[in-house]
C-alpha cells in the first residue's frame, strides 16, 4: 500500500543525490583563493559600515504591527467593496461593527501613547 | 433548512455579549476618569455572568451550524460554559492577588475576554478556517497575558518561549490542516469524514496518517502532551499565578474539546462502536494516542517529584493530567471519549483549587516554593483543609471527584482493551501521592519556621472552600453528569 509512493522516494534520493553530488564536486575540482574582499559582507555594491547586530528601538516593531493591521483592514474593506450591492444593509452593518470594533483598538493605542514617535 | 440572519444571530448572543464586553473594557481603560484599579475585572465578570446565563439557555438548542461555519450543540454550549466559568474564577484570583499587577489590569481582563472569544469558536466548530482562527485568537491573546509583567525577566522569558513554540507548533497544524484540505477537497471536518473513510478502505493510509499527525502536533502543543511539553514548566512558573491558572485550566480545557470534535467529525464514520475491533488503520492511530498518553504520564509524574516551586510542580502535574485525559481520547470509542470530557471537568475543579491555593498562600509568605508552607495548615484551616482536598483529588483518592474521575478511565480502557495503559496510570498515581502529599506535609506536619501574623482573605479562602465541597461532590452530581453525557453523544450521533 506504500509502493504507490515509490516514486517520491525516488524523487527524493535523487535530489538529495544532486544536490550532495554538486557540493562535492566544487569541493574536489574547484579551487579556492581566499581573498579580504571575499570575506566582506556584500550590501549592493555599498561600503558596509557599522555593526550588523546594532540596536534599534522596539518602537519599530510597534509601528510595524500597527501597519499590518491597517492594511489587513484596507483588504476587508476591498473584499466588502467588491460585493457591497449584494451584500446590502446587513453587509453594511457588519462592515460597519468590524470597524467599530478596530476603532477600539485605535483609540486604545491612540491615548496610551502608541503612535507617538518621539516618546 | 438554513437559518434566517436573525435567527442565526440568536444563537450567537454568548459570542456577541463577549465581544461587546472587551470593547466596552478597553473603552473604560481609556476614557472613564477617576476609575479604580478593579473596575475592568468587576466590568470583565458581568459580562462573562450575562455570557453565561445565554449559554445555560443555549444548552436545549437542537443541534446547528450557523453561517455554514459555527456549530452550536450541546457539547460546543457546555465547553463554553467551562472556559466562561474558569475565566470568571481567574479574574476572581487576580482581584484577591496581592502580588497581582494594578498597572494595566484593564488589559489583563481585555485579553482574557479575548481568549475567551476565541474559545468560544475553537469548541463550537468543524470548519478548520474557524478552528485554526479561533486556536490562534486564544494562543495570540495567551502569550500576550504571559508576557503582561513588563519589568520580570522571568515573564519576558515565558512569553518568548511560548510564543516560538506556539508559533512553530501552529505551523505546524496548519501545513496538516492544509494537506487534508488538498486530498479531500473541503475545508469542513464532517464533509472530510466520506473522503477519509474511503481512503482509509482504498488502502490509501499514509494520505490520511500524515496530516493527523501533523495537527497532532498542534494540539499536542495546546495540550503539553509529551514530547511539546517543555514550554509548559517554564512558562507557568514564569507568569503571574492567576494567568498561569487560565493556561492551564481554561486554555487546556478547550483545547482538549476541539481535539474531541476534530477526532468525531474527521473520523465520524470509522470510529469504535461498542463491541467492535478497531480497523487496522483506526488501531495503530489509537495505538499512537496510547504511546503518547504514556509517555506523558510517566514524563509528568516522574518529573514532578523534584520539584520544590508549587507552580512548576503543578505544571509537571498538569502535564501528567493531560496524559491521563488522553487514555480515554485513544479508545477512540464514545465511552472513551466521555470518560476523556468527563476527567477534563472534575481536572477543572481541582486544578482551578490547586492554583488557588498557591496564591492563598503566596498572598501569606510571599513565596511560592514547598518550604514557605511550612506549619501553615493550622492556621489557616480552610484554606489548609481543602488544599488537602485538591490534593487528594489530583492524587485520586476516594472520596474526591479525582478518584471517580481516574477510576473511569481506568475502566474504559481496561475494557477497552489498552490493559497496560490502565496498569501504568494506576501505578503512576502511586509515585504521584509522594509529590502531591509533600505539600500537605509541610502544611500540617511541620513546625512552622517563624511565627507570621496571617493575612485574612475570607473571600479567597471562602472560593477555595467551595471549590473543595466541588471536587468532592461533582460526581455525585446527576444533573451535571448527564449534560457531559449528553454533550459527548451529541459529537456521536448529531
Amino acid at each position: 500500500m506504500l509502493a504507490e509512493y515509490a516514486p517520491l522516494l525516488a524523487w527524493l534520493v535523487l535530489v538529495m543525490a544532486f544536490v550532495g553530488g554538486l557540493l562535492a564536486l566544487t569541493a574536489w575540482i574547484g579551487r579556492a583563493r581566499p581573498a579580504p574582499g571575499k570575506a566582506e559582507t556584500y550590501e549592493c555594491g555599498m561600503q558596509p559600515m557599522g555593526d550588523a547586530r546594532g540596536r534599534f528601538s522596539v518602537h519599530y516593531y510597534l509601528v510595524a504591527v500597527l501597519f499590518i493591521l491597517f492594511d489587513v483592514e484596507a483588504l476587508f474593506l476591498v473584499l466588502w467593496a467588491l460585493r457591497a450591492r449584494e451584500l446590502g444593509m446587513s453587509g453594511l452593518i457588519e462592515v460597519g461593527l468590524f470597524l467599530a470594533v478596530l476603532a477600539v483598538g485605535w483609540l486604545h493605542i491612540w491615548r496610551r501613547g502608541g503612535l507617538e514617535w518621539d516618546r | 433548512m438554513p437559518l434566517s440572519y436573525g435567527e442565526a444571530l440568536q444563537y450567537l448572543l454568548p459570542e456577541v455579549a463577549v465581544t461587546l464586553g472587551l470593547c466596552v473594557v478597553l473603552c473604560w481603560e481609556i476614557f472613564v476618569k477617576g476609575r479604580r484599579a478593579w473596575d475592568a475585572s468587576v466590568l470583565s465578570i458581568g459580562f462573562l455572568a450575562v455570557a453565561a446565563v445565554l449559554l445555560v439557555q443555549r444548552l436545549d438548542y437542537a443541534p446547528a451550524t450557523v453561517f455554514g461555519m459555527v456549530t452550536v450543540d450541546r457539547f460546543a454550549t457546555v465547553f463554553k460554559l467551562f472556559i466562561t466559568s474558569a475565566t470568571v474564577i481567574v479574574l476572581l484570583f487576580d482581584l484577591q492577588d496581592r502580588r497581582a499587577l494594578q498597572d494595566g489590569r484593564g488589559e489583563t481582563c481585555f485579553l482574557l475576554l479575548t481568549a475567551v472569544l476565541g474559545s468560544y469558536f475553537l469548541v463550537g466548530t468543524t470548519h478548520l478556517l474557524l478552528l485554526y482562527l479561533g486556536l490562534e485568537t486564544l494562543g495570540l491573546s495567551s502569550y500576550v497575558l504571559a508576557g503582561m509583567h513588563k519589568r520580570s525577566r522571568a515573564s519576558a522569558e515565558a512569553a518568548l518561549k511560548y510564543v516560538v513554540y506556539g508559533a512553530l507548533a501552529s505551523g505546524i497544524l496548519l501545513f496538516g490542516a492544509s494537506l487534508l484540505y488538498g486530498m479531500t477537497g473541503t475545508l469542513d471536518l464532517r464533509l472530510m469524514a466520506v473522503p477519509i473513510e474511503q481512503a482509509i478502505r482504498e488502502g490509501r493510509t499514509a494520505q490520511i496518517a500524515l496530516p493527523t499527525l501533523l495537527i497532532l502536533v498542534g494540539f499536542g502543543f495546546k495540550l503539553s502532551l509529551v514530547p511539546f511539553q517543555w514550554w509548559a514548566p517554564d512558562v507557568y512558573q514564569g507568569v503571574t499565578t492567576p494567568i498561569a491558572t487560565f493556561l492551564a485550566v481554561g486554555s487546556k480545557g478547550v483545547a482538549m474539546a476541539a481535539f474531541l470534535r476534530y477526532l468525531s467529525s474527521a473520523y465520524a464514520t470509522v470510529l469504535v462502536q461498542p463491541g467492535q475491533e478497531p480497523s487496522p488503520y483506526l488501531a495503530s492511530l489509537g495505538g499512537t494516542l496510547a504511546l503518547v498518553s504514556a509517555a506523558t504520564m510517566i514524563f509528568g509524574n516522574l518529573a514532578a517529584l523534584r520539584q520544590d516551586n508549587l507552580k512548576r510542580l503543578l505544571a509537571y502535574s498538569s502535564i501528567a493530567h493531560a496524559g491521563y485525559i488522553l487514555m480515554g481520547v485513544a479508545l477512540l470509542s464514545e465511552d472513551g471519549f466521555n470518560a476523556a470530557t468527563l476527567y477534563t471537568f472534575v481536572y477543572y475543579f481541582m486544578n482551578l483549587g490547586a492554583f488557588g491555593m498557591v496564591i492563598y498562600f503566596a498572598n501569606q509568605t510571599g513565596r511560592e516554593d514547598i518550604q514557605s508552607l511550612q506549619g501553615l495548615g493550622a492556621r489557616h484551616p480552610v484554606a489548609g483543609v481543602s488544599t488537602v482536598v485538591f490534593l487528594a483529588s489530583l492524587t485520586g483518592l476516594p472520596p474526591t471527584a479525582g478518584f471517580a474521575g481516574k477510576w473511569l478511565l481506568i475502566k474504559v480502557a481496561w475494557e477497552g482493551g489498552l490493559h497496560w495503559l490502565a496498569l501504568l496510570t494506576a501505578l503512576l498515581s502511586v509515585v504521584s501521592l509522594f509529590y502531591y502529599f509533600r505539600i500537605a506535609k509541610a502544611l500540617f506536619l511541620t513546625e512552622p519556621a517563624r511565627d507570621v501574623p496571617p493575612v485574612r482573605s475570607p473571600a479567597l479562602s471562602g472560593l477555595l472552600g467551595l471549590l473543595a465541597l466541588a471536587s468532592i461532590a461533582f460526581l455525585h452530581f446527576d444533573p451535571l453528569l448527564q449534560v457531559a453525557e449528553q454533550g459527548v453523544r451529541v459529537l456521536f450521533w448529531g
